[in-house]
């Protein structure tokens, strides 16, 4: 097996693992930190509709912003190029969870992609909740989109806030067309079901970092690897990671590990729960630019309590859940069970709804929309929770909801996407007083917990991305420390039979009973073993490998020495008239009658039989191999027979 | 390591040759497996249990059994699980799909209750017994592969049938027992097809035969007699009483009324058992994923589950004058509110009832079926006046869908359950005849022991694999010349294929050396492009080299030389093991050097 790391970030992995027959891409990821270069698309907002011009550029969609300069088109994303990846030879893309899922059209559309796509039945039903959200985002963008002017090098390059990566890298999202193209080449999987690749057997594992995430084992005849995807170990309200299946590999692909540095998921979670306790109490509102899938489930409970039990905060505060699809996200986490925490899935027993969301729902609570449009702009009261998309806030209600509440200094905006620096999420909103807390979310497993996990595993060896090598200054515990662990470049190949001793690579072949009672034995003179020769047919049919009877005389190795005089004397004995040729190293023999020739070389360690018809030299063969001794394991000794019991 | 030739022994302690009380004891591979542990509802006596004393001679089975799987939340299939549990005595796993899990401990305590409460039951399990067996109870999802342990894992299949039913496979190395449980190969309004993935080929298949005489008419055709007759009878102002089980027939017929009435703009109320129809229709909506397609797409909507037409039923409304439709709870009349409101209404030939699936031998419902006019019912004589309808809208497979099901998986054994002896006779004779498998139908408490194939798979150097395959020029693949040696090492009792280098250091014999037999044959024609022929023959060989003095393939086990100095003859020269492909670089020759054929344009690449 041969692993590509074709990422640049450790946190968004995209791999390809290539077998002789097959190549298999793990995770398509997208980057939304091309969208910092964008200006917000908000629906009424003089400030940012009526920003100016750059005056430096003089293009008319390139704005002027608190001396920052955005682009007025629709954000694109970056992704690993399907160029590099060859997309067209992808046998299979696994995808480890739904944040994954978001980015598989942008590698399966309009790049040859002609393979299957597997993931967990949920990580599909929440990953295409996502996909709708955008695509409504996109649709609802007014601008047109720009030329690409300002993408060179002379212009981009010379922002006072220049880009992070080569624009021209970037690609525009993909359609609704792309969307339901890339779906139907989908597969959905539950935990722990094996499907069979090319001989390959891939299994997914919980991975217990949100709804429907797996890591992935895969093993063939000869390797026992795992991908170790976004995990959580710790996990509260998604099913609890299964870590025993780790036990049973011999390499660790490490990836995506928590990017928080002294501190932990459950400290931000209590700093979450202060922080809009706090801004509650002072009359103020909560925006919550937040994914409508996920943590937001348990959030949701969480700001209610909030609500519920705080002295200071009035009970009719309302909780706006905001999002195209926020009626089914609400709906689909109601018949989630299966893939929840048991405390959660016991509720069903009840039975009862594994969250109280609809009960929020019915007592006013919590209010859902689709939209800022309609009834909730008639609605909207302060102060106020609000969850909303997206997270970057340059597309979606969230962005909006920043400039209805930007004015006010006692409302907050809380960051919790890890992914998503806060200080360029708030970048286009800085001149407004409304405040803006970082509380990054992360769920993925950290350096602590990954060590205690492999010391379990003890894995022979550990890959993983480079960067997970390299420790920060004066921080050796934010690396792995792992006493083999290969590092992997980004772009970089590896070899994964280099890290093992040069063990023979064994197939598993199924021998069909006729066979088997065919088998005839001997016992070796001195050693304890028996010996059988087998001459059969192998069916590799549909990689199904089978040892069947052949139809047909099979050839086997052939033992003894054809001298002249032996053929000679065969010749002799079937009346067969010959003619002698000498030649150095070789004589020939022909034979008129048949219209063959047969070259007999000296040293005896061959011969060649030439015809031009096939019959003549079926008989010709025929006596020659009555010269000779077939193969049957031992050759030339009167071994005993014997019939071991298999 | 080659395995002993392994023994599957099934014994049917319930359903075998009867409907009632599900129980099959399957040893595999040293492995004791329960499947399904049911309650005949036609005895009020032990005979309802299975006879658990077969095994562990009446002690507990925690020891015995490694585990226990129930297929799904009926009764006769899981209505024995608190007693073997708590009162015979068994800790150790219980496997079950969620929303069995979810529904079950709700059948048996309301069974419970029926028992105890009303019949004055005293010897029966508690609901602290229920509580603590559902403890050990593990979640399964469809396609999930566990593992009970080291060497056994078991599988869930849908199964249509009812909400959360499966079909399990129970696997040991390369042997798999597959028990269907009760199934439905075909969907209906609120559930799917049962169907298993491709490639699963169990040893023996364990099939419910429940009609196993039985190719039902028309789906529709059913419906529409149902509605028919409902119709008619409300028309009369008569009442109607449908006795179900709270969960998978009532949910579809209350669709297929709640369509019905609407379209007709009926009034004539329509009740539901109080008491689990709304829980009954939670448990849909939260395993709205193991319905059908139709409904899943839908439910963000509206729940499929909440009818206009139908309501729950209020106290005494059984006895409020006029017409109604009843759908009441149990099933099979055997207690509760159903026998309550039959006893109210039987004596009117006004009514009737539709007894719309199996009942079990000895209950009233049963008796009914029958056609009995006069009934006991708790030591009081009752006139059977109504009218009485039995339609079939049992969820089970018929002998169409069991045929489809063993095309489908192809087993080596088939075992037939869960029916009656005579109808099971009849399919055991099909099924030989079209699928030339042996067919088994134990009575409870008969052994059935099954040899399964011996099965041999041994370890191949991959070496050996490349070489077979590169000898057969074919893209199937499926007839490759394989020649290798067996080593059988006595002192391990262990199977390898010997590699080349080992099966060299075996050969001592100086007089025995190998020996290489060629074959050759002339082919005559133009003068041959030797850069053209061996790029034609690269698409064969990509080790292909072309020499001063002709091409050499294979590693030299194909080469083709000038036989004359015109280079108008060439011989083409064969290792025996390359028989077969002489025909095709006969051929690509031929094709080139040919006189008739016309001039080939020259090759401006290489073919892949």
């Amino acid at each position: 097996m041969n692993i590509t790391n074709f990422s640049v970030y450790a946190q968004k992995p995209c791999f390809l693992l290539e077998w002789p027959n097959a190549r298999i891409l793990m995770d398509t990821p997208i980057d939304f930190t091309p969208f910092f270069s964008f200006l917000p698309h908000v629906y009424q907002s003089p400030r940012i509709k009526n920003a100016p011009i750059a005056k430096k550029f003089q293009i008319p969609y390139l704005k002027e912003l608190g001396n920052r300069v955005y682009v007025e088109s629709p954000p694109e994303i970056f992704h690993v190029s399907t160029d590099m990846l060859k997309m067209d030879t992808i046998d299979a893309i696994l995808v480890s969870n739904y944040e994954s899922f978001v980015g598989l059209p942008f590698y399966t559309e309009g790049s040859g992609f002609s393979g299957k796509i597997y993931v967990t039945e949920i990580a599909y039903q929440y990953g295409k909740l996502l996909m709708e959200e955008m695509l409504e985002f996109i649709s609802r963008i007014e601008v047109l989109p720009s030329d690409k002017k300002w993408k060179r090098e002379e212009f981009c390059g010379k922002f006072p806030n220049p880009p992070f990566q080569n624009p021209v890298e970037w690609r525009p999202y993909y359609t609704t067309t792309d969307m339901h193209s890339c779906l139907a080449k989908v597969i959905t999987l539950s935990f722990n079901q094996t499907i069979d690749l090319f001989r390959i057997k891939v299994t997914p594992v919980v991975s217990g970092h949100t709804y429907g995430s797996a890591y992935w084992t895969i093993k063939t005849e000869n390797e026992q690897f795992a991908y170790l995807s976004a995990s959580n170990p710790s996990a509260t309200d998604v099913k609890l990671m299964e870590t025993a299946p780790l036990r049973a590999v011999d390499h660790i692909l490490v990836t995506s590990l928590s990017r928080l540095v002294d501190t932990t998921a459950k400290e931000m979670g209590y700093s979450l729960i202060k922080t809009i306790t706090d801004v509650l109490k002072k009359h103020g509102s909560v925006l919550l630019p937040i994914c409508p899938v996920g943590p937001i489930f348990e959030m949701i409970e969480a700001v209610s309590d909030i609500i519920t039990t705080t002295n200071g905060i009035p009970l009719d505060t309302p909780i706006y859940f905001i999002s195209p699809v926020a009626k089914s996200a609400i709906a689909m986490a109601s018949i989630s069970a299966e893939w929840m925490s048991e405390s959660r899935q016991n509720a069903v027993y009840l039975p009862e709804e594994p969250y109280s969301h609809s009960n929020l729902i019915k007592s006013g609570r919590v209010k859902i929309y689709d939209s800022l449009y309609g009834s909730f702009s008639k609605e909207f009261k302060t102060p106020c929770v609000i969850f909303a998309s997206h997270a970057s806030l340059r597309i979606g209600d969230a962005a909006h909801m920043v400039e209805v509440l930007g004015s006010d200094p006692k409302n907050a905006v809380i960051v919790t996407d890890p992914d998503l620096p806060c200080e360029d999420v708030r970048e286009p909103f800085r001149n407004l007083p409304i405040k803006f807390i970082n509380i990054p979310m992360d769920f993925r497993m950290d350096f602590a917990s990954l060590e205690r996990l492999l010391a379990d595993a003890k894995p022979k060896y550990v890959l993983c991305s480079s960067s997970y090598t390299r420790p920060m200054i004066r921080r050796p515990d934010m690396q792995i420390n792992y006493e083999k662990v290969w590092p992997i470049e980004y772009d970089e190949c590896v070899q994964l039979s280099k890290l093992s001793r040069n063990k023979q690579k064994l197939v598993t072949v199924a021998v069909h009973p006729e066979v088997v009672k065919n088998l005839k034995f001997k016992q070796h003179p001195s050693k304890k073993l028996a010996v059988a020769s087998i001459a059969c047919h192998l069916s590799a049919y549909n990689d199904d490998f089978k040892l069947v009877p052949a139809k047909v005389k099979i050839a086997r190795r052939k033992y003894g020495r054809i001298t002249l005089a032996k053929v000679l004397k065969a010749l002799r004995d079937k009346n067969w008239d010959a003619k002698e040729v000498e030649k150095p190293d070789e004589t020939v023999l022909e034979i008129d009658e048949l219209e063959a020739k047969i070259t007999v070389k000296n040293d005896g360690t061959g011969t060649k039989i030439s015809s031009n018809n096939q019959e003549n030299r079926e008989k010709i063969l025929e006596m020659i191999r009555s010269i000779l001794i077939e193969d049957d394991g031992l050759v030339g000794r009167n071994n005993v027979e014997i019939k071991p019991n298999l | 390591m080659p395995d002993k030739i392994p023994e599957i022994k099934i014994v049917p302690l319930g359903a075998g040759q009867d409907v009632g009380r599900s129980c099959i004891l399957i040893t595999i591979g040293g492995k004791n497996i329960m499947v399904d542990c049911g309650m005949h509802m036609g005895y009020q006596d032990d005979r309802r249990f299975p006879d658990f004393s077969y095994i562990g001679g009446g002690g507990r089975l925690t020891d015995y059994l490694d585990c226990v799987i129930i297929s799904h939340f009926h009764l006769d299939h899981c209505g024995s699980l608190p007693h073997m549990s708590e009162i015979v005595g068994y800790d150790g796993p219980i496997y079950m799909t969620y929303p069995t899990k979810a529904i079950c401990p709700v059948l048996l305590e309301d069974y419970r209750k029926v028992q105890c409460d009303i019949k004055g039951e005293t010897n029966f399990f508690t609901s602290d017994d229920i509580k603590n067996c559902m403890k050990k109870v593990v979640g399964c999802a469809l396609h999930e592969i566990i593992h009970v342990d080291n060497e056994l894992s078991i599988r869930a299949f849908y199964a249509g049938h009812v909400l959360g039913a499966a079909m399990f496979e129970i696997r040991l190395g390369d042997h798999s027992v597959l028990y269907t449980g009760d199934y439905n190969m075909t969907p209906d309004r609120h559930l799917g097809a049962a169907r298993v993935l491709p490639g699963v080929r169990p040893t023996v298949l364990i099939s419910e035969s429940t009609y196993a005489t039985t190719i039902r008419d028309s789906k529709r055709a059913r419906e529409r007699d149902f509605l028919r007759k409902v119709h008619e009878c409300v028309m009369k102002g008569g009442k109607v009483i449908i006795p179900v089980f709270a969960l998978g027939r009532a949910q579809e017929l209350c669709i297929l009324l709640e369509s019905y009435w609407e379209r007709m703009a009926l009034n004539v109320p329509i009740y539901f058992s109080q008491g689990l129809a709304e829980r009954a229709n939670q448990y849909y909506r939260l395993f709205i994923s193991w319905t059908n397609e139709n409904i899943k797409k839908t439910f963000v909507e509206r729940n499929m589950f909440e009818f206009k037409h139908i309501k729950p039923m209020e106290k005494g409304c059984e006895d409020q004058p006029g017409p109604q439709v009843l759908f009441s709870t149990p099933g099979m009349l055997h207690g509760g509110q159903s026998l309550k409101v039959f006893k109210k209404w039987c004596s009117d030939p006004l009514n009737m009832i539709i007894m719309p699936g199996y009942c079990v031998a000895g209950t009233v419902g049963a008796r009914v079926i029958n056609g009995e006019k006069k009934i006991e019912i708790d030591q009081k004589m009752h006139e059977i006046r109504l009218g009485v309808e039995y339609m079939s809208f049992s969820a089970h497979a018929d002998a169409k869908g069991i045929m489809q099901l063993i095309r489908q998986c192809e087993p080596q054994h088939v075992m037939f359950v869960h029916g009656e002896a005579s109808k099971m006779e009849f399919l055991k004779g099909k099924v030989e005849k079209e699928y030339k498998v042996p067919v088994h139908m134990p009575a409870n408490g008969e052994t059935v022991v099954i040899s399964a194939q011996p099965k041999l798979d041994i370890r191949v150097p991959l070496e050996k694999i490349d070489r077979s395959l590169s000898l057969d020029p074919n893209p199937a693949k499926s007839e490759c010349p394989f020649v290798a040696e067996l080593v059988y090492d006595q002192e391990n009792e262990r199977l390898n294929i010997m590699s080349t280098a080992e099966s060299e250091d075996l050969i001592k014999d100086k007089n025995c050396m190998p020996i290489t037999l060629s074959l050759s044959e002339i082919i005559k024609g133009k003068k041959v492009n030797w850069k053209e022929l061996s790029n034609e023959l690269l698409l064969y060989d990509p080790h292909l080299q072309l020499k001063d003095d002709g091409i050499e393939m294979f590693d030299g086990e194909i080469t083709i030389l000038a036989n004359n100095s015109d280079e108008t003859e060439l011989e083409l020269i064969w290792d025996e093991c390359r028989e077969q492909w002489f025909k095709v670089i006969h051929k690509a020759i031929t094709d080139l050097i040919s006189p008739e054929s016309s001039p080939v344009p020259p090759a401006i690449s290489v073919k892949a």
